[in-house]
């Protein structure tokens, strides 16, 4: 297939490639920076090359360093993982040049989703929905055209971001006084005060499509991923399939994905995302150029080893399966496990993991990036393992996912374990009731108050585990005998 | 309501050795026992006849205890250390080793005390911390009163070994 493939990534997704790099028997070369120097994916290649750079993260993104390392040790394939340099058009441009080939789609075609106005113009040449707006330039019928796309609408600066200058307007008055609070607001944050009104979906759930492309025009899809469970704007829970969707609109989604990416001529693997309001209205985002974090749940359901299929596809140029042959089994969910404090706002945190024991009473896959010993900074993303689970029906996996939540043990450094715990141990969420708000509507998911006895209780397993506190509890005179103190 | 725990006394404080280990947390008082520590640094504990189990890693100052499903991090306070007066002086001195206040005196002047008997209880980068005597001996001095603050390095007591008759 390929001679050698260098993995230009790192954390779970290099190690997750590797696997199959490596099963696959085919030779393979790592990328680290010096902080990384331990780190599982540096040890399981059969070759590695230190990358230096400013920042940690810096040197990940050089692509000059990288294509020299390609060079040196005559690789002819490369896998950009997720993140870093994996959406990067030129990158892409400048790998194939080289003569090696890049595990992702053309430049060309990167460049071409990766423009929000032209993938908007792609999608709706191909029939498929995108969020109707108007702009609100000042003339007299605007907003009256606004009004028709229909209530509820978010009137937005075309210059903004980060919610600033975001009004939502419920009915034809509202809209009047949002129009001219987001005219001022927009040219006092942004010196802009061009603004638009869109479509506002209430309780939104977020949908995507997994695809595979040939490049000539062939797509198949894998199914959909629900991606609704989401803090700060990421996700943390997905699963495949969706939750409770109907069948019509199922089909609807799968079928525009396949739609989109055949009129771009889309090459391996790419997702399609949608936002699917409550009434079953669906509108096209984006397109992701590569592989997603969230793979493992459609890799559970069809079976499909969605690396394997990349690399197959980057070789051979054409899909290694039709749409028939892609079936479908059970239900799998993925969790997220991030280096954070959830009850600070899901504030990163640092530390050594000191101990780090896997579930051991159901079977679940975890991709991990990380294991004992490792030293978690703040130099790159959060995310240091994933734990996918699979059953036959979404009840079953999501109690094994609480299982397994709850047997994984962690120490050293907080997490976001007993969070995720929660969450997929919640009635709302078994009942499947998922929107994007999920987490903002369930605070008490996220800020658990602490059973008193329990904490007690873990604080007579920390004394009584100490070899000191107990060489003064069972050696010194009684009574009073000592005292160690043990506080949160 | 969510629990506060920085607003308790949350020690692990031996009360009583026979005829079973009791210790105090707060207000509640258990009876304990450990059964065993296993592989992987999980330790099982009897607490009023319930089995327990969790795995702890100490981290330094920090330690970390996962049971029952959750992480439970505590800030873990040398016993030997606060059992014996930290930085102890051989002249008996007592001097802390952080600027701090006093919850409470546990002695007076002239008793007679074993090693490890509780002497003061203190206060300090919201940790309270009982100091123990490291010594069989007398109290000599007690240097501070209850809600008094003190400085790093400040006297706060002096055990003196019995006088040999």
């Amino acid at each position: 297939m390929f001679r050698k493939v260098l993995v230009a990534n790192r954390g779970e997704i290099a190690v997750r490639v590797l696997r199959t790099l490596k099963r696959l028997g085919i030779p393979s070369v790592a990328v680290f920076h010096f902080v990384d120097r331990a780190a599982p994916h540096v040890e399981m290649a059969d070759e590695r090359v230190e990358l230096t750079g400013a920042v940690p993260s810096a040197a990940y993104l050089d692509s000059a360093q990288i294509l020299e390392a390609c060079r040196q040790l005559n690789v002819d394939a490369l896998h950009p993982g997720y993140g870093f340099l994996s959406e990067n058009a030129d990158f892409a441009e400048t790998v194939t040049r080289a003569g090696i080939r890049f595990i992702g789609p053309d430049a060309a075609v990167m460049r071409l989703l990766g423009d929000k106005i032209r993938s908007r113009e792609l999608a709706k040449k191909a029939g498929i929905p995108v969020s109707p707006s108007v702009e609100l330039t000042g003339l007299a019928d605007e907003v009256a055209t606004a009004a028709k796309l229909g209530f509820p609408l978010l009137v937005k600066a075309s210059a903004g971001g980060g919610g600033k200058g975001m009004k939502i307007a419920r009915d034809l008055p509202e809209l009047e006084s949002a129009v001219t609070l987001a005219r001022s607001e927009a040219a006092r944050y942004f010196g802009d005060a061009r603004i638009y009104a869109e479509r506002l979906l209430l309780r939104p759930r977020h949908i995507e499509v997994q695809i595979l492309g040939d490049g000539q025009g062939n797509v198949v899809h894998l199914g959909e991923r629900e991606c609704s469970i989401q803090r700060r704007y990421q996700k943390i829970i997905e699963e495949s399939p969706a939750s409770a969707i109907d069948p019509k609109i199922r089909t609807a989604i799968l079928d525009s994905a396949v739609a989109l990416t055949r009129e771009a001529k889309y090459g391996n693997a790419g997702t399609v995302e949608f936002i699917l309001g409550e009434d079953g209205t669906f509108f096209f985002l984006e397109v992701n150029a590569r592989l997603q974090v969230e793979h493992p749940v459609t890799e559970l359901v069809t079976g499909i080893e969605l690396v394997e299929a990349q690399l197959r596809i980057a070789a051979e140029k054409k899909l290694p399966f039709t749409q028939e042959q892609i079936t479908f089994s059970g239900h799998a969910i993925e969790m997220r496990v991030c280096a954070e404090e959830p009850e600070r706002g899901f504030r990163p945190a640092v530390g050594r993991i000191g101990l780090l024991r896997l579930p051991r009473t159901v079977d679940a896959r975890m991709d991990s990036g990380v294991r004992e010993g490792t030293t978690v900074t703040s130099a790159f993303d959060s995310l240091l393992l994933k734990l996918i689970v699979h059953a036959e029906t979404r009840g079953e996996a999501a109690l094994k996912a609480q299982t397994a939540l709850q047997e994984l043990t962690l120490l050293g450094v907080s997490t976001n374990i007993d969070a995720l715990a929660r969450i997929v141990g919640s009635k709302p969420f078994r009942a499947g009731d998922l929107h994007t708000g999920f987490l903002e509507e369930h605070p008490t998911l996220i800020e658990t108050p602490v059973d008193p006895k329990a904490e007690e209780h873990a604080r007579i397993i920390a004394a009584l585990g100490d070899p000191d506190f107990r060489r003064i509890a069972f050696a010194t005179p009684e009574p009073h005998a000592s005292i160690g103190a043990f506080r949160n | 309501m969510p629990t506060d725990p920085e607003s308790k006394n949350t020690q692990v404080e031996v009360v009583a050795r026979r005829p079973e280990l009791r210790v105090r947390l707060d207000v509640r008082e258990y009876t304990v026992e450990l059964i065993g520590e296993g592989p992987e640094d999980t330790v099982a504990v009897l607490i009023d006849g319930d089995v327990h189990s969790g795995s702890r890693f100490v981290d330094r100052d920090r330690i970390w205890v996962r049971t029952g499903g959750r992480t439970f991090v505590f800030d873990r306070v040398n016993p030997i250390a606060a059992a014996t007066g930290g930085k102890g002086s051989a002249k008996g001195e007592i001097v802390s080793d952080m600027p701090g206040t006093v919850v409470a005196v546990h002695v007076k002047e002239g008793d007679h005390v074993a090693t490890g008997d509780a002497l003061l209880t203190i206060e300090s980068m919201k940790l309270q911390i009982t100091i123990g005597a490291e010594r069989d001996g007398v109290v000599a001095r007690i240097a501070v009163e209850p809600n008094a603050t003190f400085d790093r390095g400040a006297l706060l007591a002096i055990v003196r070994p019995e006088e040999s008759s």
